[in-house]
C-alpha cells in the first residue's frame, strides 16, 4: 500500500512515483464530459470529482482537450493529483502524503498547493474511493533533481557531492529551471526559472511544418511527425538549446562548476546539443527525476 | 592481486553503493591507490581500512571523470554496515535534511 507519491504536474505530462514499480506518466490535461458525449474506449482514463466527469490524460488528449497553461488552474492541479493518487494505489483507498514541484519563480502558488490537504471522495473507473492527504510538500523543480541523485527510496544518503558545486538544467515542457547547489545547500542567487521549454521547439517546428510542408498538424499528431521528420525537429531543440545557455551565461560560469545535470522531459532531446558546449550529465530517466526527487525527499523529511 | 567486488564486500562488511559497486566492478577503473588499499585491507581488515576504501571511492566517484554521459541515481540496499558508516550515513542524512527544509523555502526568480 502506497502511503507517499511523489508527483510532478508538469505541462506536457504528469509523472508520478509511489517508489520501485510505481511509476508512470500520463498526458497533462482534463476534459469534462457527460455520459452522451461520446463513447469510452478505456474507463480508467474517468474520474468524477465533486459531482462532475472527466476523461483524463491519453483519453483526454485524443479527445481534443485543450491543456491548460494556466500556472493558477487550481482544477488542473487537484484533478491530476487526485488521479495519480487513484492510480498509484491500484484504485485502493489511500491516506498519506503527497510532494508536488513548483518553479523557482512560482512561490506564490505554493500555499495553494499545501492547502490541497484534506480529504477527498472520488470515483475512479466507477469505484468511489476515500483519499486522505495528511500533508502536502512542496519543493522547487530541479532542485529536487540534486536529491534524486543523492537520496536512496528510503530518503538516506548514498551518493553525495560534499564540497562540490552542483548545478542542475531542468527542462520541462512550458517551464525551464536552473538551480545550483553548493555543498548540499541551494544557492538562491545562481538559481532561476523561466517560462519557456521544450514546447518552444516544438511550437517552432510546427510553424516550420506549416510553411515547408503545408501541414496543420494537431497537437496529439505531433509525435509521429517529430519522428518522421528528426533532423528538421532537431535543430530546433538545437536553437533552443543554445538561447538556454545564452540566458544562463548571464549568472553561472559553466567553468565553476563541479558537475552539471540536465533533467526534465526535454533533457534527452537537449543533452548532446549542452554537451557541444561544456561537459553535462543526463540524468538517467529524467523525466521522471523530480517525481522520483519529490518521493525521496518526502520520505527523509518524514524520516526526521 | 585483484579483489572482486563480491568478496570485498563479504569480508570486508563494506557498504557499497550501486554506482560504486559498477565501478569496482570494471577493473579498468581501478587506479593504483584503490588497488593498494583493497589489498592492504584484505591482509587486514580493520575500520580504518573501510573508511579509506569508502572516501577514496567517493572522490573517484564526485571528482573523478565519469564517463559515461549519463549518472544513475539509483541505488541497492546495503549489503552491510558498520558502526561508524552508520554514523557518517546519519551525519549526511541530517544534512541532506537541512538542505532539503531551507531549500523548501525557495526564494528564485
Amino acid at each position: 500500500m502506497v502511503n507517499l507519491v511523489g508527483i510532478d504536474v508538469g505541462y506536457g505530462f504528469c509523472k508520478v512515483y509511489g517508489g520501485i514499480g510505481k511509476q508512470f506518466k500520463f498526458s497533462a490535461g482534463y476534459l469534462e464530459y457527460d455520459n452522451d458525449d461520446f463513447s469510452l474506449g478505456d474507463k480508467k482514463e474517468v474520474l468524477e470529482f465533486e459531482g462532475k466527469k472527466y476523461l483524463m490524460g491519453e483519453e483526454a488528449v485524443s479527445q481534443g482537450c485543450v491543456v491548460s497553461h494556466n500556472p493558477n488552474d487550481r482544477l488542473r492541479h487537484i484533478l491530476s493529483i487526485l488521479y495519480s493518487i487513484a492510480r498509484v494505489n491500484d484504485g485502493e483507498d489511500f491516506e498519506g502524503d503527497i510532494v508536488l514541484g513548483l518553479p523557482l519563480s512560482d512561490k506564490a502558488n505554493k500555499i495553494t498547493l499545501e492547502q490541497m490537504s484534506g480529504s477527498y471522495s472520488i470515483f475512479f473507473n466507477e469505484k468511489e474511493i476515500k483519499i486522505t492527504i495528511n500533508k502536502v510538500f512542496v519543493l522547487p523543480q530541479g532542485g529536487a533533481c540534486y536529491y534524486d541523485l543523492i537520496l536512496d527510496d528510503n530518503g538516506k544518503v548514498v551518493n553525495n557531492f560534499n564540497g562540490k558545486q552542483i548545478s542542475i538544467i531542468d527542462i520541462g515542457e512550458k517551464t525551464c529551471d536552473f538551480v545550483s547547489f553548493l555543498d548540499g545547500k541551494l544557492i538562491n542567487k545562481d538559481s532561476k526559472s523561466q517560462l519557456f521549454g521544450i514546447d518552444k521547439a516544438k511550437q517552432t517546428f510546427l510553424d516550420v511544418l506549416l510553411k515547408t510542408k503545408k501541414v496543420n498538424v494537431k497537437f496529439s499528431e505531433l509525435p509521429r511527425y517529430i519522428h518522421n521528420n528528426k533532423a528538421e525537429y532537431l535543430k530546433e531543440v538545437k536553437k533552443l538549446t543554445n538561447e538556454i545557455i545564452a540566458y544562463i551565461s548571464h549568472y553561472w560560469q559553466f567553468d565553476n562548476y563541479d558537475k552539471i545535470f540536465i533533467s526534465g522531459g526535454g533533457g534527452v532531446d537537449t543533452v548532446p546539443f549542452f554537451q557541444a558546449n561544456f561537459n553535462a550529465y543526463l540524468i538517467e530517466d529524467s523525466q521522471f527525476s523530480n517525481a522520483r526527487g519529490y518521493y525521496k525527499c518526502g520520505q527523509n523529511l518524514r524520516n526526521s | 592481486m585483484w579483489t572482486k567486488p563480491e568478496k570485498l564486500v563479504k569480508t570486508l562488511s563494506v557498504r557499497l553503493t550501486q554506482s560504486e559497486y559498477d565501478f569496482l566492478k570494471d577493473k579498468e577503473n581501478m587506479n593504483d591507490y584503490l588497488r593498494y588499499l583493497l589489498q592492504a585491507s584484505m591482509q587486514k581488515p580493520n575500520d580504518a581500512a573501510k573508511v579509506m576504501i569508502r572516501t577514496e571511492l567517493r572522490r573517484l566517484l564526485n571528482i573523478g571523470d565519469l564517463n559515461s554521459p549519463t549518472f544513475s541515481s539509483t541505488s541497492e540496499p546495503s549489503l552491510a554496515i558498520d558502526i561508524e558508516q552508520k554514523k557518517e550515513i546519519r551525519e549526511e542524512d541530517e544534512k541532506a535534511n537541512r538542505g532539503i527544509k531551507s531549500m523548501m523555502d525557495f526564494q528564485g526568480s
